[in-house]
């Protein structure tokens, strides 16, 4: 039940919800909204690895799932620190 | 019984997840668009990370689910006061409505607004 | 926080250096699952990880007390579930119902982590957003600037007050 219902209902809501941060994304219009879009894919990509860990059972997922988050948040932060220095307009 | 307990877990989280995405669409400037963010994509992620433990109901992989919660909750607000910060400092543009303001003219105005919008 | 500290490491003791490495420790068992071949690399990296540690310490001496935690944490969980509601009711409105303001709140914590901490606690706390930390001025952005939001971040203050053991000027 818990697949089926991963697969069909779960997932899809992740993916949309992945479509639209995709459209912030693309629109911006500044750097720091495109910034925000990409924490927003990375968490939702961190949830997408959770259920289908779920889904398949595959508990080791978690490991993945973790060193991600560590991953996306050093790249949050190294994005903006760079928008700070950066001396072009944004 | 659990199965259903999970399923509604999941089920909650991805909705967070995806009001989270609806927020940094919707809302008018980037300020708005990080306070949207931050705060239902942690619940987001915590409920599905809730979820994966009581699927698994193993120290092993458990005990790492609840690291990776208290981490995203440590290391979420810090991201978004780092780029709202950068975004400040900036100048980035706000939304034509925000009040931007000292505390007390800030809350005169709030309380102005609260009398014409009777609704809320 | 003071850029110009940053530079300067202060003195560390033992004391200090041995909580520290027993709660990295703690922290690879966690991760590990206690595994006994882990410790090839993890002995080596809860090492480095304690020396970094102690080498990135806050030039400004602080400490937290473990009952005003207790108070914090479920105060914390239920505002900042509060906070993911708060969010959901408004960018699900057709209306989108928000009055948002800059506002300049002065601190009433002392310098040091505590502010910072405060800075970033209030990114979960219901339509919040902390946009600068400078000095005893903080920026908040506020979706929606009511009074009671204001008086949430008094009362804010307050609980991190109790978390650091600190007083409140």
């Amino acid at each position: 039940m818990l697949e089926t219902a991963s697969f069909w209902v779960i997932l899809p809501i992740l993916s949309l919800s992945l479509a639209l941060s995709f459209i912030r994304m693309v629109l911006g219009p500044t750097l720091p909204d495109r910034i925000i879009a990409l924490e927003t894919i990375a968490v939702i990509s961190v949830g997408m690895i959770v259920v289908y860990a779920i889904a398949t059972g595959e508990g080791v997922l978690i490991d993945l799932a973790s060193v991600w988050s560590v991953v996306s948040f050093l790249s949050i932060i190294a994005f903006a620190y760079y928008i700070e220095r950066w001396r072009s307009k944004l | 019984m659990i199965d259903l307990l999970v399923l509604a877990l999941m089920l909650a989280g991805a909705l967070f997840m995806l009001v989270a995405a609806l927020g940094i669409v919707r809302m008018p400037d980037v300020f708005m668009r990080m306070s949207c963010n931050a705060k239902s994509v942690i619940i987001g992620l915590t409920l599905l990370l809730l979820a994966f433990t009581l699927h698994f109901r193993e120290i092993g992989v458990g005990s790492r689910a609840v690291a990776t919660i208290a981490f995203i909750a440590l290391t979420v607000p810090v991201a978004s006061h780092r780029i709202g910060r950068s975004a400040y400092l900036r100048g980035v543009k706000l939304w034509d409505g925000t009040i931007r303001d000292e505390l007390g003219e800030a809350l005169e105005a709030a309380r102005k607004n609260g009398e014409n919008d009777a609704d809320r | 926080m003071p850029t110009a500290d940053l530079e300067r490491t202060p003195p560390w003791s033992w004391r200090e250096a041995s909580t520290r490495l027993a709660f990295l420790t703690g922290l690879w068992l966690l991760l590990t699952g206690a595994d006994a071949g882990s410790w090839v690399i993890g002995g080596p990296a809860v090492l480095l990880a304690t020396l970094l540690s102690l080498r990135l310490r806050s030039p400004v001496a602080w400490r937290w007390r473990p009952a005003g935690l207790l108070r914090f944490v479920p105060y914390f969980l239920w505002h900042s579930l509060r906070g993911g509601l708060d969010v959901t009711r408004r960018a699900l409105h057709p209306r989108l119902p928000i009055a948002p303001a800059l506002v300049y709140h002065t601190l009433r914590l002392p310098p040091g982590p505590s502010r910072v901490f405060l800075a970033n606690t209030i990114n979960l706390l219901p339509g919040t957003l902390s946009a600068e930390l400078q000095d005893s001025r903080l920026t908040v952005h506020m979706l929606d600037a009511a009074l009671v939001n204001v008086m949430e971040l008094q009362r804010l203050e307050t609980r991190v007050a109790d978390l650091f053991a600190v007083s409140l000027e």
